[in-house]
């Protein structure tokens, strides 16, 4: 238990070397997901405009 | 030659070329984040006066380059699209916009969290700190001003104005440090030197490029969605979506 | 002219126009836009006098001295030092020879500081490649 923990601990700077890894990761998955529903939109947007031409 | 660009940079064939591009973007991203993350949490060093909190400049830094390397791309396809009328660099600035914000914010927020325990302080109004905030802010000006007209042409050229005008802000915050008297310090890696150790070099590299494909995949994603809308009275996007095809 | 090359004069203009108002801009703000004076400027006067003003420099060698929470130390920029007298928490990368900047002002020519910032430098190195470098500099000396 204790190589686990100083494979994640870094000296007294811990917590503030994760919050940013964090927040880059959580930045980046929120890209992605903002970017999937961005495509959900314009295909169901699309759709509907086309079904009504009909 | 004009017309023969035009017709290459297409909406359609931008659609069907880009397809194939993606996973060239996607899988590097991914390969080097997670060597990135390796080197940058393992393999690194801790600096000689910064500790362990040097391992924060790898992605603070890489953050900070692409908020610069984005909003020079979103301005100059912004002018390709004012003077040359083309169809696709308006839709690549426009997409790139909120992609640039997330990484001004992510260099600011992460720059804040390294200053608290070396500084001495979260914030200092310093002309480095103080330039990327104004970077910021020139993001989400560019994308509302794009969100407030209808038409997407007046929109391109109304924000593609912004976005050229705020192009000076960039050499600005790169010479910030050297210009004024600032708390932040000084350029560790340019074209003629690096001052900064190996290991820690490759680790910055890494997540460097792993956020400029990053950038290049989400362009794409965006960038696709963005044209069909826009193209939407063609015949071809209407075929794409009836079709049942992505 | 075609309407295309119009276009292109009005981007062209649109950037100097921009350039030159920023030019203008940071020509009239000067050295207001300094975060900091050094010591040197502040001995010769170039300092707001009775106000609170930020002063940067080297910390001192063999100067820190502590007294309960209270430091005293020396900033120089190796023309011109002055005393600096600070209660409170120093930041991570305070230290002999490092670069600081200290809020504060000049009372009886002792710089009393409210809050003490460490300017850290461009150079990356793990401790063991600064010890040598530190090696080195003494045995060339």
């Amino acid at each position: 238990m204790t190589t686990l923990l100083d494979l994640v601990s870094f000296d007294k700077y811990t917590y503030y070397i994760w919050f940013s890894y964090f927040l880059t990761f959580a930045v980046i998955s929120v890209l992605f997901f903002r970017t999937k529903s961005l495509h959900e939109n314009a295909i169901t947007q699309l759709r509907i405009k086309y079904s009504r031409d009909k | 030659m004009w017309k023969w660009i035009q017709a290459f940079a297409s909406p359609q064939n931008f659609y069907r070329i880009s397809e194939k591009l993606i996973p060239w973007f996607l899988y590097p991203f991914i390969a080097l984040t997670l060597a990135g993350l390796y080197w940058g949490l393992v393999v690194s060093p801790a600096d000689y006066q910064q500790g362990d909190s040097v391992r924060i400049m790898y992605v603070h830094v890489p953050a900070a380059w692409m908020s610069l390397f984005i909003y020079v791309v979103m301005a100059i396809a912004g002018a390709i699209g004012l003077i040359w009328q083309i169809k696709l660099a308006n839709v690549v600035a426009s997409v790139s916009a909120p992609i640039g914000a997330a990484f001004t914010f992510l260099a600011l927020v992460t720059g804040a969290v390294w200053g608290k325990p070396m500084w001495g302080t979260w914030w200092v109004w310093d002309a480095r700190l103080t330039s990327e905030l104004i970077l910021l802010f020139l993001y989400l000006a560019y994308m509302s001003l794009n969100n407030a007209f209808d038409n997407p042409k007046t929109a391109a050229k109304a924000s593609s104005v912004l976005a050229i005008v705020g192009l000076v802000n960039i050499p600005i915050i790169y010479y910030s440090v050297e210009w004024w008297n600032s708390l932040h310090q000084g350029s560790s890696v340019s074209v003629t030197k690096v001052s900064m150790q190996s290991d820690m070099f490759i680790a910055l590299m890494l997540m460097s490029f792993a956020f400029k494909f990053l950038y290049g995949a989400l362009v794409l994603l965006r960038a696709r969605d963005e044209v069909l809308v826009r193209e939407q009275n063609s015949r071809w996007v209407k075929d794409i979506i009836t079709g049942g095809e992505r | 002219m075609t309407k295309r090359q119009n276009r292109m004069v009005f981007v062209a203009l649109l950037v100097a126009g921009a350039i030159l108002a920023i030019t203008l801009l940071l020509q009239a703000l000067g050295s207001n836009t300094n975060y900091f004076y050094s010591p040197t400027e502040v001995a010769e006067g170039k300092a707001p006098v009775g106000k609170s003003f930020r002063l940067g420099g080297l910390v001192a060698k063999d100067s820190v001295k502590r007294k309960d929470m209270t430091v005293n130390f020396d900033v120089t920029d190796n023309k011109n030092k002055f005393n600096i007298e600070y209660t409170g928490i120093l930041p991570d990368l305070f230290r002999e020879g490092q670069g600081i900047i200290t809020t504060g002002s000049l009372v009886n020519g002792i710089f009393v500081a409210t809050e003490v910032l460490a300017k850290h430098d461009e150079n990356y190195m793990p401790p063991e490649v600064a010890d040598a470098l530190e090696k080195t500099k003494k045995s060339e000396q």
